[in-house]
C-alpha cells in the first residue's frame, strides 16, 4: 500500500544521484524499472559490458522483495552476465533477493549495489551447476523458487 | 511453505495496529501518507517507508522504526519462520517482541513539529500545518473536509466549506458546456478542473481557451501583460512579456529592487524588534508605577508637607527613576532634620531635669536643716520638762514623806524613777525615725 509513495521517494534520490556504474533506464510507473550496471573495475569477464536489470514490485514492497532479474536485449545489446549464481534465463540466486535474505531497510540503489559487487567479485567463468535443467524445466517466478544459499564467498 | 495469518498466532501490537484501522473515525488522517514542505533531517526517516517516523518505537539494537512498519515487518517474517521474535531490518539482529521499546518523547515532538500539506490539498486545501495538529485540522477546521449534509432529510456529506450555504447540494445539475450531470456541490470543481467543452476566453490575447486550462495559460500567454518587477517601489511600466524584459535591463527601479527588498526586511526585522521593545518598556513602567503606588503612602506619614512638595514636583520630572531618586533624598533630609530636632528636644529635656533635680536638693537641705532645729527644740522642750517633773515629784516626794507611810512613799518614788526613762527611750526612737 505504500509501495508507491516509498518507490517515488527513491525516485526522487535516485534522480538527484547514482553511485558510478548505475543508472536508471526507465521507472514509467511503480511496478516495473529498468537499471542498467556496469562493473567498473577491469574484470576480463565483464570488460566494456553493461547489463540490463529488472525490477519488479509487488504492492508490499518494501516489506516484500522486489523480483530482480538480468534481461536480454537486442538493441542495445544487452546479455546475462556470466556468474556462478546467475542463470542463463537471468534469475540470480543471491540471498538478498530471497524472502529470507531481503529486509525492507533495502532499496533499488542498494540491490543494485549489491549485484554490481557480485559481479565485480567473481572470477569464474560459468553458469550455476544445473544451468540447462533449471532453465529448460522452470516455470515459476523467481520468488516463488527456493534458493539453497550455500556459497558464503559472494 | 506460506502458513495462513489466521492460524499463525498474532501479535499483540499488530492487533492494536488493526483495531486502530478499524475505528469508526473517517478522517483518520494517515501520517505515512502526508506530503512534508520543508527538507527534514535524514536521520528522522524510517529506513523502511522513507518518510519521517510515525509513531517511532526502538528495537533492542536500538535501530528505529515507524511502528507500523515494524508489525508489516513482523507479519512478514512471521510467515516464513512462525516464530515470536523478528530479525532487526537494519542490523539482522534477533529481536524479541516485548524487547521493543517507546523513543524519548522528544524525538515525537521533534517529529509533531514538522510541517506537512493538508492531507486534502488534492480538493483544494491550501493549509500547511504541524504534523501533530494535522489531524485536528482535518476533523474541525478544514474546510474540504467531508461533514454531514446541513438538510436534515439528505445523508450524504457535503465539503465543510459549503456548510455556509446551509441547504442541500445534492440536486442533480447539468454542465452548461458538457450537457454531463453533476451534483451541485461537484459542478464548480468539474467546471474549472475536468469539463472538456466550456471556454473561456483569456483576458490578454483573447484566445479561446478550456477553462480547466485557463490558469496554465494565463501564465505562459505571451499577450499577458505584467508590471515591472520595481512595480512596488514606484515603476509604472507595464508590458508584455518580451517587452517587459527589455524594459528591465534599463529600468533603474529595477535594479534597485534587490537592494530595496533587503532594506524593506530589515526595516520589518527592527519594526519587529522597536516593538517588542515597546512591550517590554510599558511592562516596566507598570511595574515602576506600581512600586511608587506602595511606596507613596509610607512617605505621607513620615511628613506630609515635604511629600505634598514633592507630589507637586512630579510633572517636571522626566523619568521615573529620577522622581523616585528625588524622593529618597528628600526622605533622607527629612529624617536628618527629625534627628537633629529629637537630640535637641532630648538636650533641653535633660537640662531641665537637672535644673529641677537641683533645685529639690536645695529645698530638701532646708527642710532637713529645719527639721533638725526643731528636733533640737524638741529635745531642749522634754528635758525641760522632763527636769520640771522630777522636781516636782521631788516636791511631793518630801511632802508626802513627812505625812504617809514609808513604804507607800518608796513604791511611788519607784514609779516615778520608771516613767522618765521610759520616756527618753521614746524619744530617742523617735529621733531614729526623722
Amino acid at each position: 500500500m505504500f509501495a508507491s509513495k516509498r518507490l517515488g521517494k527513491e525516485l526522487t534520490k535516485i534522480h538527484q544521484t547514482l553511485p558510478p556504474g548505475i543508472s536508471l533506464v526507465s521507472a514509467s510507473d511503480f511496478k516495473e524499472w529498468q537499471m542498467d550496471i556496469k562493473v567498473l573495475d577491469a574484470n576480463p569477464l565483464y570488460l566494456d559490458q553493461t547489463y540490463r536489470l529488472r525490477f519488479r514490485f509487488s504492492t508490499n514492497y518494501p516489506i516484500e522483495a522486489p523480483e530482480v532479474t538480468f534481461i536480454t536485449l537486442s538493441s542495445p545489446t544487452r546479455l546475462i552476465p556470466i556468474h556462478p549464481h546467475i542463470y542463463s534465463n537471468g534469475i540470480i540466486c543471491l540471498d538478498l533477493l530471497g524472502t529470507q535474505g531481503w529486509s525492507p531497510v533495502q532499496n533499488v540503489e542498494s540491490v543494485c549495489m549489491s549485484i554490481q559487487s557480485m559481479l565485480t567479485g567473481n572470477t569464474k567463468n560459468e553458469r550455476p551447476p544445473g544451468n540447462e535443467e533449471f532453465v529448460a524445466r522452470n516455470t515459476q517466478r523467481p520468488r516463488d523458487i527456493r534458493f539453497v544459499y550455500e556459497d558464503a564467498t559472494v | 511453505m506460506a502458513t495462513p495469518t489466521s492460524s499463525s498466532p498474532r501479535r499483540p501490537s499488530s492487533l492494536q495496529a488493526d483495531a486502530a484501522l478499524q475505528k469508526p473515525q473517517v478522517n483518520l488522517v494517515d501520517l505515512r501518507a502526508l506530503e512534508y514542505v520543508d527538507s527534514y533531517d535524514h536521520n528522522l526517516m524510517c529506513a523502511i517507508c522513507h518518510s519521517p517516523f510515525v509513531n517511532p518505537v526502538r528495537l533492542e539494537c536500538e535501530h528505529v522504526f515507524c511502528q507500523r512498519c515494524v508489525n508489516d515487518a513482523m507479519s512478514h517474517q512471521d510467515r516464513d519462520s512462525r516464530v515470536y521474535s523478528i530479525t532487526c531490518p537494519s542490523c539482522r539482529r534477533r529481536i524479541e517482541n516485548r524487547a521493543i521499546t517507546p523513543v524519548p518523547k522528544i524525538l515525537n515532538h521533534i517529529l509533531d513539529d514538522l510541517c506537512v500539506k493538508c492531507p486534502l490539498e488534492y480538493l483544494g486545501c491550501p493549509e500547511v500545518k504541524a504534523r501533530g495538529d494535522i489531524q485536528d485540522h482535518v476533523n474541525k477546521y478544514c474546510a474540504y473536509a467531508e461533514v454531514k449534509c446541513p438538510s436534515e432529510s439528505c445523508l450524504l456529506t457535503v465539503l465543510r466549506k459549503d456548510l455556509d450555504e446551509q441547504r442541500c447540494l445534492h440536486s442533480v445539475m447539468k454542465c452548461e458546456d458538457c450537457e454531463s450531470s453533476f451534483m451541485e456541490r461537484d459542478l464548480e470543481i468539474h467546471r474549472s478542473r475536468h469539463c472538456e467543452v466550456g471556454k473561456a476566453s483569456c483576458p490578454d490575447c483573447n484566445a479561446q481557451v478550456l477553462l480547466r486550462d485557463l490558469v496554465g495559460h494565463i501564465e505562459c500567454c505571451p499577450d499577458a501583460t505584467f508590471p515591472c518587477n520595481a512595480a512596488e517601489y514606484g515603476c509604472d511600466f507595464v508590458a508584455r512579456r518580451e517587452t517587459l524584459n527589455e524594459h528591465l535591463k534599463t529600468c533603474p527601479l529595477a535594479k534597485f529592487v534587490p537592494f530595496l527588498r533587503m532594506q524593506n526586511e530589515r526595516l520589518e526585522a527592527h519594526e519587529a524588534a522597536l516593538k517588542h521593545l515597546r512591550h517590554r518598556n510599558s511592562i516596566l513602567e507598570t511595574s515602576f508605577s506600581t512600586i511608587q503606588e506602595t511606596l507613596s503612602p509610607s512617605t505621607n506619614l513620615i511628613d506630609s508637607p515635604s511629600s505634598s512638595a514633592a507630589g507637586s514636583d512630579t510633572g517636571p520630572f522626566d523619568s521615573t527613576a529620577h522622581h523616585l531618586l528625588c524622593l529618597h533624598e528628600s526622605l533622607r533630609e527629612e529624617v536628618n532634620r527629625v534627628s537633629a530636632a529629637v537630640s535637641e528636644v532630648d538636650a533641653k529635656a535633660s537640662m531641665m531635669v537637672m535644673n529641677e533635680s537641683l533645685r529639690i536638693k536645695e529645698d530638701l537641705s532646708h527642710a532637713n536643716a529645719a527639721i533638725g532645729n526643731m528636733r533640737m527644740q524638741l529635745h531642749w522642750l522634754m528635758s525641760a520638762r522632763l527636769q520640771n517633773q522630777q522636781r516636782v515629784a521631788m516636791i511631793r516626794a518630801q511632802s508626802s514623806g513627812d505625812g504617809l507611810g514609808s513604804s507607800t512613799d518608796a513604791g511611788g518614788s519607784n514609779r516615778s524613777v520608771e516613767l522618765p526613762v521610759r520616756r527618753l527611750s521614746d524619744s530617742t526612737r523617735q529621733d531614729t525615725k526623722l
